[in-house]
């Protein structure tokens, strides 16, 4: 190991954020349906959805 | 002027040996040529011309270059100022001498020596739409780093916030975790498990505490979201008014991916175009920092137009030169127009105290971004400095136990710097020393070592050098000279090449080389069919 490699390793930097597979649009509203699929597990989309329908069920009871 | 000067002067003119000359006729020329004051016309140097074998000149052609005051003494630099004009329109001392030589009338002459009318910038009409201004901290938002973090900590917030409403966890850190692991992918445990680790790091509450963590968080990652929309809905305005607008005189080539290098593009652009000979001139630039393209085809699309519709480009020597701003100084070589590369010169004094006011994950991003770029880093440390970039883990640490990427702690911020003052400014010490090392290097390799900081235009063959300046001033007096077309220039003969070199920057400009195989294969390639 060099001298510089030595400092260059012991530094593990910080999560950035994640590297887009939507290269054709940067638009905002794409990415953030990226970023959820990618987070989400099925099971957590569910859970996702279902709380939205019941936000809207409430909205509309409301 | 000596018969020996003066041949060795047409040759420069001509671009060819002068042979042949008969030792009547060189004479005859010590005679005429003994007097450096003795007037010249025209007439009388095709006389000479014709002395040492050589085709006649028209009448502009003397006007143009020797003047009609010429004198014997004149003849050097009347054939340097030809030279000059030969190398900036066709880089081909033979083809411009056969081409100018022959035009008869002073229109025609001055029609193929395509010399430009400087704009009139006072009598161009007012735009009539303008840029709306993206402000200096907004500007990372028009980029693509930067949302994709604001995006990820909102989502994951708002994740998390979704799993602690589902149910009450107590003080039951496990089965909150559980949950999370059974609702969240495998490839984005690390990022959840670094939030909730740093948030038990400073001060665990179980996850009641950290719900109210997070809803006080989300108000603000809520408000950079809105924000982001907000400022590229402005952005892609910009980019319509750019599109529209009759004039482009100005081109920012750059590659930003951190905020910081949206921020210091900002900074430059403001002080450039702000500075006192630009802003009399009321241009039309092109602010990458102030438009966004959603598409990225069309963003490519966008940028290739402003390239050809610009007067010029000048390419802001940033922390990474990428293949986008490459091309974009290799396209505006390759149509003939001026390349002005902005290098920054660092003085490291003032730029180590900007950067201790700077944000701990700024100068940890410039930590690794000077031991990765400053090959001599190690090497030019003391070894006092270097067992301190060693054992210094405060703000490895300090970076590591963040929570958000996008929302700054402000108070952490502080107690950090409290707490490390003396260490943060050691650090932004080495880490401007390497700045303007990496800086230094990069002006040296466009100015004296790189082969393609002169490339050619592709439609005549000239050859075009970039212009390298250091400072703001220097970089305006020469933007300012470029759009007026009032550039100037030196000559320099070397044994192998002519450099045309400009006075600002003292940059080569044009060349042309004196390799007699590499001369006959190019301009075979350009001129020949002109010449045929």
């Amino acid at each position: 190991m060099t001298a510089q490699g030595n400092l260059i390793i012991r530094r593990r930097g910080r999560n950035e954020g994640w590297e887009h597979e939507e290269k054709g649009s940067y638009g905002v509203e794409a990415l953030r349906q990226e970023y959820r699929q990618r987070l989400y597990t099925e099971k957590g989309l569910e859970l996702l959805k279902e709380k939205h329908v019941d936000k809207e069920k409430a909205r509309n009871h409301e | 002027m000596l018969v020996q000067e003066f041949k060795d002067a047409v040759e420069k003119l001509t671009g060819t040996p002068v042979k042949d000359v008969q030792p009547t006729d060189e004479e005859c020329l010590r005679a005429i040529l003994t007097d450096d004051q003795r007037p010249m016309d025209c007439s009388q140097f095709n006389e000479l011309l014709l002395l040492v074998n050589k085709d006649r000149i028209g009448r502009p052609f003397f006007d143009h270059f020797f003047g009609k005051s010429c004198k014997v003494g004149n003849i050097p630099e009347s054939i340097e100022r030809f030279q000059k004009a030969a190398l900036l329109r066709y880089g081909n001392f033979i083809y411009a001498f056969r081409t100018l030589a022959r035009r008869k009338s002073f229109e025609d002459f001055h029609r193929e020596l395509q010399v430009k009318k400087p704009t009139d910038f006072a009598a161009r009409a007012r735009r009539l739409t303008g840029v709306q201004p993206i402000d200096r901290e907004d500007t990372p938002l028009v980029g693509y780093l930067s949302p994709s973090e604001i995006i990820k900590d909102v989502e994951l917030c708002r994740f998390f916030l979704n799993v602690l409403n589902a149910r009450d966890y107590g003080d039951r850190w496990e089965e909150f975790q559980e949950d999370v692991k059974q609702q969240s992918a495998a490839d984005e445990q690390q990022s959840l498990d670094s939030i909730v680790d740093n948030f038990r790091a400073h001060g665990d509450g179980g996850p009641k505490a950290f719900k109210s963590f997070l809803e006080a968080s989300l108000k603000g990652l809520e408000e950079n979201d809105a924000r982001l929309s907000r400022v590229r809905a402005t952005a892609r305005m910009n980019q319509d008014v750019y599109l529209t607008w009759d004039h482009m005189d100005v081109y920012f080539a750059t590659s930003m991916r951190k905020a910081w290098e949206y921020q210091d593009l900002f900074d430059f652009i403001s002080r450039l175009m702000g500075s006192q000979e630009i802003a009399a001139l009321d241009l039309r630039y092109f602010d990458p920092t102030q438009c966004y393209m959603k598409n990225r085809v069309d963003k490519g699309l966008v940028e290739s137009l402003m390239l050809k519709r610009a007067e010029c480009t000048v390419y802001s020597v940033q922390d990474t030169d990428t293949l986008g701003k490459d091309s974009e100084l290799a396209a505006t070589l390759a149509q003939g127009k001026t390349v002005i590369a902005y290098v920054p010169k660092i003085e490291p004094v003032q730029r180590a105290a900007i950067l201790v006011k700077a944000d701990p994950l700024t100068i940890f991003e410039r930590l690794k971004f000077v031991l990765y770029a400053d090959e001599r880093l190690s090497r030019e440390l003391s070894d006092e400095d270097y067992e301190f970039l060693k054992i210094f883990q405060g703000l490895d640490d300090y970076v590591q136990s963040c929570i958000w990427l996008s929302l700054p702690e402000i108070g952490r911020i502080t107690k950090f710097r409290e707490a490390c003052r003396v260490e943060i400014e050691r650090l932004c010490r080495i880490i401007a020393d390497s700045e303007r090392r990496i800086y230094d290097k990069r002006a040296r390799t466009l100015i004296e070592t790189h082969p393609l900081a002169i490339q050619i235009n592709l439609q005549t063959g000239v050859a075009n050098g970039v212009l390298v300046v250091r400072t703001i001033p220097e970089c305006a007096k020469l933007l300012a000279a470029v759009l007026n077309g009032s550039m100037e220039f030196r000559l320099e003969e070397k044994p192998d090449m002519w450099y045309l070199r400009e006075q600002i920057s003292g940059c080569v400009y044009r060349v042309v080389t004196k390799n007699r195989k590499l001369t006959n294969c190019f301009w075979n390639f350009y001129l020949r069919d002109e010449i045929n």
